[in-house]
Parts: structure tokens; sequence; C-alpha cells
């Protein structure tokens, strides 16, 4: 379903634009594009992630934009001046790297003052801004300890701090949380959300998380292979994905190929050996089509009276709720998702023959395009 | 399981399995059967001529005799004030402090190189040209920089060829430094110094820059410093434990060497050759130990102000 207003929810004010920005390592046949075609807006005090699998170019992306590499060709546009040739401490522009790289020699105060030594600010400036972050970050008590002194929760606090002491246009953060415990990183997630509406700082996050993308961002661009495949709300993402590979990369999926038999406001379609399936319009759809549908797990509901028949192969029990495991007519396997609720025994075994159904808003026409 | 069968895996048998089992149920015994031989031979053979060597620095000579007397006195030390030696010792720290610094100032970018930008073959072929020096005799080399700096070598052809000769003899005519040619004068003593002490202020640099991850240059830049900024405020810094441990040698080498400044220079002594002189010809074994005192002294006075100086803070 498309989402009401979630574009409206947009900042008119762009603090980045990437206009077909592109990136290649080494010359002749073995080039390799780190980043194909890359174009997105990047809004005031947004919180936008970029979310890949290793590999995708989204670590190139931000370093192109911090400054640490020029790409090969495209702009970079930061409040409507083209920064991509412009050397990194030209660039209001921060980051926050995945290894922290704190300064060993300093303290942490003093690696938190660096940026504002580096611009020549005056001491009682450096000072004063020093402590404001510290405190922002909950460290001033540690202003005095070596940064090999400290955890590394606590290190990714100052890292933090560092890089938005200079009070940049753009916060750049490198996967930060990764090298952090579960439990840690679930802290630092609510704590970086709550920096960002503080310090109204635009925030672009790296992360192959796909859980930490849909919690903590405004928008997501999921990218593999060097382009954006596409880029929405966190619910846009999950629910409406245009994409294969996004549908897959984000969360548990099924696919389902079908033929389109009828094409009004809601569509028919059918699945060969499953029968026909209901879906909302999206886009083009002809009459005759082969299309892949997507569902998610959860979208699924399973009862002993559902139109579709289905065998039940697996039955797994995750605590919050339980995946079922099944076979359809035409052998493909899928997976449905219920929760579990307080007393709430499985009604069914292993086995067992039942159905399942699908509202229309609950499938997904995915763009053929495997890849 | 029957009864008959043990559960516990035989020993190895003989004296060697038996004292295996012991090694191994007591570190600290193989440590110290390890650490023994070493540790005996530092402190009896190196240590104890140190002292004997510190201990002959208090006694002094009979002037008319020409032998020494076992009396503790500083009187050797009194000697050594004396204009004269005085100069010897300035001379030689002065000569070791801009050996040391040029060694510094030549070794970075070598150093530089090798670690952020030198990959596989580069590397190697680095590590041959800062090593190769060492591998040939030291005699070999300081004869081989003679013929080079003599009058008739080949950097006066080559300044000749270049029509620079008015440069090079408007600068053998400054005094102290100048000379007749640059085999005989302290510019060049200062060259092959120079040149003979690169590798070990060059691999120790090396090694420290190695350590420096890019990441933390990139967050230098990143914050806004420029390349100068950076330079003097994270590379710089980081790296200095490396230059300090590069010049603890290049430094101590200098103010110890006799050879160099006996083959190319001028005829005034440095230290190491007043120690020759002292305990040779001499005979004044007193002296020429309160001269090696003197190396000591300085190094002791020169790391100690190193860490005063923060130059640790990175290791």
């Amino acid at each position: 379903m498309p989402e009401p207003g979630a574009e409206a929810t947009r900042p008119s004010k762009n603090a980045i634009e990437l206009r077909n920005v592109g990136k290649s390592f080494g010359a002749g046949a073995n080039a390799f594009f780190a980043l194909k075609d890359v174009s997105a807006n990047i809004g005031e005090n947004e919180f936008f992630t970029l979310l890949g699998p290793s590999g995708c170019g989204k670590t190139t992306l931000l370093r192109c934009i911090a400054g640490f590499e020029e790409p090969t060709r495209g702009e970079i546009l930061l409040y409507d001046q083209d920064i991509a040739s412009l050397p990194p401490y030209r660039r209001p522009v921060n980051t926050v790297f995945q290894s922290y790289a704190l300064f060993p020699h300093m303290t942490v105060g003093e690696n938190v003052g660096f940026g504002l030594q580096m611009l020549n600010r005056p001491r009682d400036e450096i000072a004063s801004t020093v402590n404001e972050m510290l405190r922002l970050v909950q460290m001033e008590e540690l202003r005095d300890r070596r940064t090999s002194e400290i955890s590394g929760g606590q290190q990714q606090r100052v890292a933090l701090a560092r890089a938005l002491a200079p009070k940049p246009k753009v916060l750049l953060l490198d996967e930060p949380l990764s090298a952090l415990d579960l439990k840690l990183r679930k802290e630092m997630q609510v704590e970086l959300k709550r920096l960002q509406t503080e310090t109204g700082i635009t925030f672009i996050f790296v992360t192959h998380d796909q859980e930490e993308a849909l919690t903590m961002s405004d928008r997501v661009a999921v990218m593999n292979k060097g382009d954006i495949l596409q880029i929405g709300s966190p619910r846009e993402i999950y629910n409406q994905p245009k994409h294969r590979f996004v549908a897959d990369f984000i969360g548990d999926i099924n696919f389902l190929d079908a033929i389109v038999t009828e094409c009004g406001v809601t569509c028919q379609a059918e699945i060969v050996d499953v029968g026909m399936v209901e879906f909302l319009r999206e886009g083009e759809i002809a009459v005759g089509q082969h299309i892949t549908l997507a569902i998610r797990p959860e979208r699924i509901t399973l009862s002993a009276q559902a139109r579709h028949p289905c065998r039940i192969e697996n039955i797994v029990y995750h605590g919050t709720d339980t995946i079922y495991h099944l076979r359809l007519p035409n052998d493909d396997r899928m997976l449905a998702r219920s929760q579990n609720s307080e007393g709430h025994a499985p009604a069914w075994q292993t086995g067992d023959d039942i159905g399942w159904a699908a509202a229309p808003d609950a499938l997904a026409v995915i763009a053929d395009n495997p890849s | 399981m029957t009864a008959a069968e043990p559960v516990i895996l035989p020993g190895r048998g003989g004296l060697f399995g038996t004292l295996s089992d012991v090694l191994w149920r007591n570190p600290r015994l193989t440590l110290l059967l390890m650490l023994a031989p070493p540790l005996l031979w530092l402190g009896i053979i190196y240590l104890g001529s140190l002292f004997a060597l510190l201990a002959q620095s208090f006694f002094s000579i009979d002037e008319f005799s020409g032998l020494i007397r076992y009396e503790w006195t500083l009187k050797t030390y009194a000697e050594l004030l004396r204009p004269s030696n005085l100069d010897i010792i300035v001379r030689t720290v002065t000569m070791a402090a801009a050996v040391t610094l040029a060694s510094a100032v030549v070794a970075f970018p070598i150093a530089y190189y090798a670690a952020r930008y030198a990959r596989g073959k580069w590397k190697a072929f680095f590590y041959l040209g800062a090593m190769l020096p060492l591998w040939s005799s030291y005699l070999v080399k300081i004869y081989a920089w003679k013929l080079i700096l003599a009058k008739e070598g080949i950097l006066t052809w080559i300044f000749a060829k270049l029509h620079l000769t008015p440069v090079l003899e408007a600068w053998l005519s400054i005094p102290v430094i100048g000379g007749n040619s640059l085999s005989v004068s302290y510019t060049g003593t200062f060259i092959v110094f120079v040149y003979v002490w690169l590798p070990y202020m060059i691999l120790p640099t090396q090694a420290a820059l190695e350590r420096v991850p890019d990441s933390m240059l990139e967050a230098s830049s990143d914050l806004g410093g420029s390349p100068a900024q950076t330079f003097r405020h994270v590379l710089l810094p980081l790296a200095l434990p490396g230059i300090i441990a590069g010049s603890i040698f290049t430094f101590s080498l200098t103010l110890g060497d006799y050879i160099i400044p006996q083959i190319i220079g001028s005829s005034r002594l440095f230290i190491g050759q007043a120690v020759y002189a002292h305990q040779g010809t001499a005979g004044n074994i007193p002296l020429a130990a309160a001269f090696t005192v003197v190396p000591i002294v300085i190094m002791g006075l020169y790391l100690w102000m190193a860490k005063r100086q923060g130059a640790f803070d990175a290791l």
C-alpha cells in the first residue's frame, strides 16, 4: 500500500544531491566499477541509510561524499555546491569511522576538540564545545582519559562526539555499530536517533544490517553491485519492494510466479497448480503477463478453510512467533509466520494439510529482474 | 570398558619424558632455564666490563711516571673539561646531532613510501635497498666514499660538468665545515655518517609508520586537518617512537665511531678517536674511560628528555 504522505514528510531542501555518481578502480579490462550510476537526493535533517551487502558500493559512496575517494564521474552537491573534487578538509562533512580511528596519543577531550583545533578556533570556544559534546554523549567524566583506557562502547561515543564537535552540515556513519555487542548496539541505535533529532544534522548511515536500517532511518536506499535499487521509507522498502533483490535482502519473503488473468482496480493472477490470487494494481500490468508476486511470511493467514491448499513440512518455534515451512501443490516452498499469543498451542502438526490465503494488499509486484 | 584398560595416556618415558612433565607443570622453571645463560652473559661479561670501565674513570694517571694511580678521584673528569677535550666532546655531539637530524629527514620520505605505498615486489626492493649497505664491509664502504669525495673524485667531476664548481668551492671555503676537498672536511664526514647509519633510521621509522592505520590520517583530514596539520598533529606524533628508536642508533653510533672521522675528515679528533688514542699509544686508560662515559651520559639525558617530551606516548 503506498504510504500516504511518506514523501510529503521529506524536507524540501536537499543537503546532498548525488547526480550520476560513478567510481571505478583500475583501468581497462581490469576496471572494477564500485559505483555505476548513483543518483539520490538527501534532505536536510534526514536520517538517510545506505543498506546493502558487503561489496555493494555503500562504503565507496560514503567515502566519495567524505572526500577520501574522488568519483570517476558525476556530481556531488552539498547545498547546491559541487564538492566532488574538494579535499576532505575543505568539506563541512564529518565521518564516524567503523574502526572509530581515535587518536591514541591524545586524551578523550583532545580527540573531541581536534576538529575545532584544526579550524584554528579560539581555545575557550574549543574547551566549551568539547564539554558540550561530551555532555551530549554522556562522557563528561572521561574527558582526561586516554582513548586506550575506555571500552569499545565509550570509544564509539567519543568518535561520535569528535565528529559532531565541528558542527558539520552532514554526518557520515560507516557501520559504526558493527563492533558492539547486541545489547549495546540496540542502545546506541536509540542514542543515535536521539542525537540526530537533537542536533538537527543530516545523517548518512551505512549498514548491512537490515533491522538497523529499518528501525533508525527516515529513508533507506538499498544498494547492490554499485547501484541504488530502491529508495524509500522503511515501510515502503519492506512492504513494497520494487526489486527482487530488495525484497530478498530485507527479511524473509516468498516469491510466487504468476500469470495475469484480469486487471482492473485490483488484478487477478493465476499461480500454476495453486490457484488465483488477487493483488493491487501497480504500474503497467497487462493481461497474460508473467509476473512475480512477493509476500512476507507474516502476511500469510493459515487456516483449515483457506482457499489455497498446502502441507506443513516443518514448524519452528521462535519465541515471539512460529514459522511454518509449507509445501504448495506446485512443489514450491513457502514460509508463513504467525505470532504466538498467550496460551496459544500450535493448532497443527507437521504433515497436516491446511490452507493459506493472502489479502490483496499483502502481495507486491516485483519487476522481473533476477539479480 | 574393561577394568584393565588404562584411562591415562602413558608417559613418554625416559629422562626427557620425566623432564617434559616437570617443565610443563613449572613454567617459571622453564623460563629460568631459558633466561639464565643470556642473563649470566649480560650480567657478568657485559655489565661487568662496563663497571670495570666506569671504575677506571675514577682513577687517575701519574703525569711523571705515566702509571695509573688506583685512588678514587674526580681528577680525570676535571681533565675532560679542559678546552681541548671539551672541544672534542662538543664537536662529536654536534656531529651526532646533525647526522641524526639529517638521517631523520632523509629517512622519513623513504620510510613513508615503503609503509604506505610499496606493495609486493616494491616492498621487497625497499627492504633490499635499505639493508644492502649493511651487508658489505664497513671499511670498504668508507674507502669507496673516500674516492667519491676526493678532490679528483667523481663528485668534483660532476660539479665541474654541471658548471657548479664555484658552488662546491664556495662551500669548501666556509670555515669549520669546509676544507681542501670534501674528503678532508667535516662535510665529508657528515655525508658518510649519514650514509652509513641511514638504514638504522629508515627501518624503525618504517615500522612505526606501518602501524599508523590509514583511517587515522583520513580522520584527521576529515576533521579539517590540512596535509601539513595532519603531518604535524597526527602522523609525526605517531611515528615519533620509531624516529626516536632510529635516532638512538644514529646518535649513539656517531658518538662512538672512530673509523669514519679518521679516514674521512679533518685531523681534529672525535670522542671515539680520543678513546682509541688514550687507551692505546698514550696509555691513559682513566681518561679513555672518562671519555667513554660521556656518550653513555648523553644518551641517558637524551632518552630522558625524549620521554619527558612525550615521544613514547603513542607506544
